[in-house]
């Protein structure tokens, strides 16, 4: 299995009761994390990406935070799987269509969509984590 | 008629779960895709088909029929390889499991934006 970070993320927004202090530790929980993974807000525009994710798109992390995730992804329609977990605030977990690219490797084989809440509250924000293989496996 | 593709999905249930708005958008976005689809196979052209094909495999994240999934891959692979011959088939079954879909996304009252 390979560990997701939606626990670590969740926990923070637990402590910090805020999306944007998620961000403020997004360095230190994600600096061990081997594989791509990013922060979104509802608007689905980037809050933080680690590096993984960043060179998986062959893009700097500048070049990603505050940009809209279709502006970005425009040969899909994966914007769609992303507003269906924020509204319905559950957890999924698709096979990548078009594996992105993991150094010289075989690329990622599956993504998940995070929503992330406190208990009884709005979602307030998406953990997008990619992975070389099913993370449910 | 079921498409034997969707018999034992309980699509209806799946369509009611679906959010309003994402409703809308798999209407809408379901509709455009398939005619850029048709479209590109008309004229061969292969870059679009598997643009299309990719699209909708996003789209299939919705709604939890894997055949649309299989079939979408099918059609993105036959143009991969610009053999459009090879996407016939998945492209006819894709279309009726698509018109189908459509269908009974506008029984729930789901109407699409397009203009």
């Amino acid at each position: 299995m390979h560990e997701s970070l939606g626990n670590e993320v969740i926990a923070a927004l637990l402590v910090s009761a805020t999306i944007n202090g998620v961000v403020e530790r997004w360095d230190e929980l994600t600096k061990d994390h081997p594989f791509p993974a990013a922060l979104l807000d509802t608007r689905m525009v980037y809050l933080a990406v680690n590096g993984p994710y960043a060179r998986a798109f062959e893009l700097s992390p500048s070049a990603l935070v505050g940009k809209e995730y279709a502006t970005i992804h425009r040969d899909t329609d994966d914007v769609l799987l992303l507003l269906k977990a924020v509204t319905l605030g559950e957890r999924f977990v698709f096979p990548l269509f078009s594996p992105a690219k993991q150094g010289d490797s075989e690329g990622y084989r599956s993504w998940s969509l995070t929503p992330l809440k406190n208990p009884k509250e709005p979602t307030v924000g998406l953990l997008v984590e990619y992975y070389p293989n099913d993370p449910e496996v | 008629m079921v498409p034997k593709e969707c018999l034992g999905v309980d699509v209806d249930k799946a369509v009611k779960r679906l959010p309003a708005h994402l409703g809308t958008l798999f209407l809408t976005t379901g509709e455009q895709r398939v005619r850029e689809l048709d479209r590109a196979i008309a004229i061969g052209d292969a870059i679009a088909v598997m643009d299309a094909a990719h699209s909708l495999a996003s789209l299939m994240g919705l709604l939890p029929i894997d055949a649309l999934a299989t079939y979408a891959r099918e059609i993105y692979d036959a143009g991969e390889r610009n053999e459009l011959a090879a996407a016939k088939h998945p492209h006819q079954r894709l279309v009726a499991i698509m018109s189908w879909v459509l269908c009974r996304l506008r029984s729930h009252g789901f109407t699409s934006n397009a203009v």
